[in-house]
């Protein structure tokens, strides 16, 4: 098991002992005399001279609850859909293969970067770890794009979405973008326009709001589902890219704070992933039309009360979007 | 540098080998990714069938 243990004082002769009867994991450099180690004995350790502390090393959870309540998803569970048979592209920094939540549904996988096929920033995992508690059964098309610097080429990402077009995804998730101003017509924008004639394309608005036109491409695409993030308040976050009085995007909103763990988690990039596994709920009602599942998730919204190209059409629904699904 | 060719037709794509390494050749649209000399981005330009060229940039994750 793994512990996090704090010393009087870390000497090497402490270090020594530690050593003796354990793994030594971390030396942490932010916080004195704390080491992070695996043992079997952990008793002996805390009767050690010198030890002052011990505490288990906690796991930390996704907590969604209060999100997948103000969406309506556990409705759309309870009524028995969970994304079965639905692929979606996870088009970011791959997905951690140790993560037992999400390992198992991965269905195919590649790496656009030339580093190998791990996820060096933990977003992709995140990302994918968001989608399979929305949508369960779900699988997964890897496509690792974003690097241990953060960032990703265009090109590789043109490269991964014409990958996972070509692959059979359903829907695709992406959760990053281009900062710039695009009226929709860049190559990029253009490729996931075609590419949605096939899949359900779902982008970050991007962090840079409250400025008008500040959406990232390619959530600028005509056909891609733009997704701005909703503060608990009800509010659009202040972060959350907008389009203009003449451009109307984001197309609509999701919840885009939650907690990780200790950890709060916020961005468009949060809220794109409940609106791609929204979508693959639906699907897995009714995969015959792509489009009309477009059109429920966009009919649906709620109007919060802000202007079009702040919310777009507002925040999802999920159990009123299955309704307008399984009435036509 | 890494640059986005739009161009007219896929015949085209035999002209910009000459300029650098084809990194994608898109199957959807008419668009290729090249891997190519900053001394060559005009003379790509050039080519007859390349209809617009621009720099291929760097996305961010959006958290």
């Amino acid at each position: 098991m793994r512990y996090i243990v704090e010393v009087k004082e870390l000497s090497a002769e402490v270090l020594e002992k530690l050593k003796k009867n354990s793994r030594i994991i971390h030396i942490f450099s932010l916080i004195d005399n704390t080491i992070a180690l695996e043992t079997e004995d952990i008793e002996r350790i805390k009767e050690l001279r010198g030890v002052i502390r011990v505490y288990e090393s906690g796991k930390a959870k996704l907590m969604l609850r209060d999100a997948l309540n103000l969406i309506g998803i556990l409705d759309v569970h309870n009524r028995g859909f969970y994304g079965d048979g639905v692929w979606i592209g996870v088009i970011d920094s791959g997905i951690d293969i140790s993560d037992p939540l999400v390992s198992g549904s991965i269905v195919l996988e590649r790496d656009f970067t030339e580093e190998g096929m791990y996820d060096p920033i933990g977003h992709g995992t995140i990302m994918a770890r968001i989608l399979k508690v929305v949508a369960p059964n779900i699988s997964f098309i890897n496509a690792k794009v974003v690097d241990r610097t953060g960032e990703a080429d265009e090109i590789d990402i043109m490269r991964a979405i014409e990958w996972c077009t070509n692959s059979g995804a359903d829907v695709m998730n992406l959760s990053l973008g281009i900062p710039r101003k695009c009226d929709g017509s860049c190559p990029l924008c253009e490729l996931v326009n075609i590419a949605s004639e096939r899949a359900i394309n779902v982008a970050a608005a991007g962090n840079n709001g409250p400025e008008k036109d500040s959406v990232s491409c390619p959530a600028n695409s005509k056909s891609c589902i733009c997704v701005g993030s909703m503060e608990k308040d009800g509010t659009v976050s202040n972060y959350s890219s907008r389009g203009s009085p003449d451009y109307l995007k984001p197309d609509i909103i999701a919840p885009g704070c939650i907690r990780y763990g200790n950890f709060k988690l916020e961005g468009t990039s949060i809220a794109t992933p409940f609106v791609s596994a929204f979508a693959a709920l639906l699907l897995s009602a009714d995969a015959s039309d792509k489009r009309r599942i477009i059109d429920a998730i966009l009919g649906t919204a709620e109007d919060k009360g802000f202007p079009k190209w702040v919310q777009g059409h507002g925040l999802i629904r999920a159990s009123k979007a299955l309704e307008v699904i399984l009435c036509d | 540098m890494r640059l986005i060719v739009r161009i007219k037709e896929k015949s085209v794509v035999n002209e910009l080998r000459i300029f650098g390494k084809v990194l994608y050749v898109s199957e959807l649209t008419n668009i290729v990714g090249i891997d190519t000399k900053v001394e060559d981005a005009a003379k790509i330009k050039k080519i007859e069938g390349v209809i617009d060229v621009r720099e291929s940039s760097k996305g961010v994750i959006a958290i």
